[in-house]
């Protein structure tokens, strides 16, 4: 009889201070109040970390109680939101940003309380964003990608609101993660710019970031999942009056209404800060001969087709001095028709 | 005797010179022939590459202001319901504030200054500096502009100009002043008063975002940034708006920029992400791109967001006149006739496709829209559009050919 005193003494001790070791964070909001020696309630949220306005679907754990046969209340800043026999789950929304919501279940059983446990909800929004510092051209209004040898440029936005006000970025500890592995050099408090290698070649990694207050009380992440691509070559007509029409990318096909054109190759997301600045390599063909490149300006190539058949198969193959990574080629097919025509239509 | 031998010995040099000068002319006539022949070889006398034999832009912007597309003009005026202002390729362009509708545009191979009435298409050329291949080009309802091109090395020049007007009787076009401001200034944007600028430059691995007078005097650093890859509006409440360089499916985010230098959300992780805030209310539209294009609106901060019945990207739409009542939350939006292909947005931001696109408009507060024009045969990939103050015109590029177009609004 001793024994078995004895062993339901220890045994919740045991196992609150088992689990006390474990690092759960969707736990680690909840409090529980233990009216019935021994028993145990937790509420695990999900999401752990809501953003404001977000729906967080809550539920009750017992290693002990059975739930499904006991009455739970759940409660929300002191408003019942849903009651019954083995509810163990409950919705609540997630505050304005700086609110907090405790969200308190009850297990009850024939009229008196067993236990009960609360979870405050703090809604915080984390933004992750990125770019590559690959080479888009001017005034480029897409996203720049990374490829492989390239840097990206990462930035995590963080919007904790403790009495009204922010929590200043210097004040929050951020860690960042490659596929799970904590990028170190880049971690620590105010630390929320990062710039890291982008993926290797093809590769897709998760980038990930979690921020924290010193004191625990805020905490939030965010991720993201970033491909390498190849760098893609386009080739535009670059015009003596008009500059380079970037506004009309050259087909594999294409017709220019034009004697003498000069065309201007653009390799999107390469390594490179400039076009013409001697990080890459350009090697061009026309009609399968090799071509000298100007020095001042290997990416622009001009083709006259006076007295010729007015068609060319121009063949460029960029390649990057250092970084072997980077092989792209292009070929077009241009027929020059030597009809006035205008700027940037060629069919 | 001796002085017939002198006449003789004159007439004979007579006809000896008279000789030599004829075969001189035969000659010469020879020669002219060969090089005429040699000019025609190579090209002269052809018609320019563009435009008319007088060699003038200014002349192509007349004949085809004055030229309708889709149509013959209403009788009792008006104007026609579509005209390309421009044949050639327009670095930017708006409209002035107060009086008849007027348009500012600057040409992107001359940089030349012009104001053109919607109403009567009369043209008016108003500066004379030339500024070749400027790429991009900023107008306010002041006499200032901004303009950017390239140099040799590939550096963005971004220039603050104002039009000085000419001090003779004469109508003759002013000179353009200018000022060069910070090099690789990524993203530039004017207050709507034309007094001030904010613009992204990128130094180092952090980019930075100043707010400064409208010739670069006066900085200050509003913004730091990982990321130098913004777009920005400024509106009239003085709100500055930046929203991430978009790709298909991938996340993009919306924000304002607090006096602090804070970023608050106006929208987070929509996948291909266009952006277009209303400019006297917090009503947005948006844009997502992931896999098909689909058009949101947002009336106000509180409210959810609903899909419009159009599909296209914020970026060929412009907010209706401004006002603050929700009642009259329209919108006019170009929407491509034919799905645009996968990848649209990373592909049409590298000029590899281009959409024809048909006028429609949207009618935000009841999440309707009704066709307003469709151009016929005219394949208009429209981009920058902008309105009037009073609703009644809309300006905007053709992508295909960066040419400026006006289609009046009201049948």
């Amino acid at each position: 009889m001793m024994d078995r005193i004895l062993i339901r003494a220890i045994l919740p001790v045991l196992f609150f201070a088992t689990l006390s070791l474990l690092p759960i964070p969707a736990l680690a909001q909840t409090g529980a109040s233990d009216l019935l020696f021994g028993a145990d309630l937790t509420i695990e949220l999900s999401p752990p970390h809501p953003s404001p306005g977000e729906t967080v679907r809550a539920r009750a754990h017992s290693t002990l109680i059975d739930l499904t046969g006991v009455m739970l209340t759940w409660s929300a800043n002191g408003t019942t939101i849903a009651r019954g026999v083995g509810v163990s789950e409950a919705s609540v929304t997630a505050g304005a940003p700086g609110s907090e919501t405790a969200l308190t279940v009850v297990v009850s059983e024939d009229g008196s309380d067993i236990i009960s446990a609360t979870a405050r909800i703090r809604p915080v929004e984390i933004d992750l964003l990125w770019e590559s510092d690959s080479y888009t051209p001017p005034f480029f209004k897409g996203r720049a990608f990374p490829s492989a040898g390239t840097s990206l440029h990462l930035e995590a936005i963080p919007r904790f609101v403790r009495a009204g006000s922010l929590v200043p970025v210097g004040d929050i500890i951020f860690t960042w993660r490659r596929n799970g592995y904590v990028i170190e050099n880049v971690s620590g408090r105010g630390r929320s710019r990062a710039l890291i290698e982008s993926p290797v070649l093809f590769g897709n990694d998760t980038i990930s970031v979690d921020a924290r207050t010193a004191d625990g009380i805020f905490e939030g992440g965010a991720s993201a999942r970033i491909s390498s691509v190849e760098p893609r070559v386009v080739l535009y007509e670059n015009h003596p009056v008009f500059g380079i029409a970037y506004h009309h990318a050259l087909g594999s096909e294409s017709q220019i209404p034009e004697v003498e054109t000069s065309f201007s190759a653009v390799p999107y997301f390469a390594e490179a800060r400039n076009l013409d600045g001697g990080a890459l390599s350009y090697e061009w063909r026309v009609n399968g001969i090799p071509i000298a490149n100007d020095p001042a300006r290997p990416s622009t190539v001009t083709i006259s087709a006076s007295g010729s058949s007015n068609t060319a198969l121009i063949e460029l193959a960029i390649t990057h001095v250092t970084n072997f990574f980077m092989n792209s080629f292009g070929s077009w097919n241009l027929q020059f028709l030597g009809a006035n025509a205008a700027f940037g239509q060629t069919q | 005797m001796k002085n017939m031998t002198v006449r003789y010995l004159l007439i004979a040099l007579i006809v000896v010179i008279l000789s030599a000068l004829g075969g001189w002319y035969i000659f010469l006539k020879r020669q002219q022939a060969a090089i005429s022949e040699n000019d025609v070889g190579r090209g002269a006398g052809l018609s320019q590459p563009f435009g008319a034999q007088v060699g003038s832009t200014y002349e192509n912007i007349v004949s085809s202001l004055s030229t309708p597309v889709g149509g013959t003009p209403p009788e009792g005026g008006g104007g026609a319901r579509l005209s390309q202002v421009g044949k050639t390729p327009t670095a930017g362009y708006g409209f002035l504030g107060g009086g008849p509708v007027q348009l500012r545009f600057i040409e992107r191979g001359s940089g030349y200054v012009f104001d053109a009435s919607a109403e009567t298409y009369s043209l008016e050329r108003r500066t004379k500096t030339l500024v070749p291949r400027t790429y991009e080009a900023i107008v306010t309802r002041s006499e200032r502009v901004i303009m950017r091109g390239v140099d040799e090395e590939g550096t963005i020049v971004t220039t603050a100009g104002a039009i000085i007007a000419s001090t003779s009787t004469a109508q003759e076009p002013g000179i353009l002043s200018q000022t060069r401001l910070l090099d690789d200034i990524s993203f530039i944007v004017m207050s709507p008063t034309g007094e001030e600028s904010f613009f992204i430059v990128k130094g180092g691995t952090e980019a930075s975002g100043f707010r400064a007078a409208w010739d670069g005097t006066k900085q200050k650093k509003v913004l730091a940034s990982a990321l130098a890859g913004w777009q920005s509006r400024w509106l009239p409440n003085d709100t500055i708006v930046i929203v991430q360089n978009a790709a298909d499916a991938v996340a993009g985010s919306a924000y304002r920029v607090e006096k602090n230098g804070a970023l608050s959300p106006l929208i987070r992780n929509v996948p291909g992400l266009t952006f277009l805030p209303h400019p006297r209310s917090s009503a947005v539209l948006y844009g997502e791109s992931a896999g098909v294009l689909s058009l949101f609106a947002r009336i106000d901060d509180k409210s959810t967001s609903i899909e419009l019945p159009v599909r296209t990207i914020a970026d060929k739409c412009v907010w209706g006149p401004a006002t603050s009542t929700r009642s009259a939350l329209i919108a006019f939006c170009a929407v491509p006739q034919t799905a645009p292909p996968a990848n649209f947005l990373d592909r049409w931001y590298r000029g590899e496709v281009h959409t024809a696109d048909a006028w429609w408009r949207v009618d935000v507060s009841a999440n309707s829209a009704e066709l307003l024009y469709t151009p016929g045969n005219e394949t208009l990939d429209v981009e920058d559009p902008t309105i009037d103050e009073g609703g009644s015109y809309i300006a905007f590029k053709n992508a295909v050919d960066k040419s400026l177009w006006l289609l009046r609004i009201k049948e």
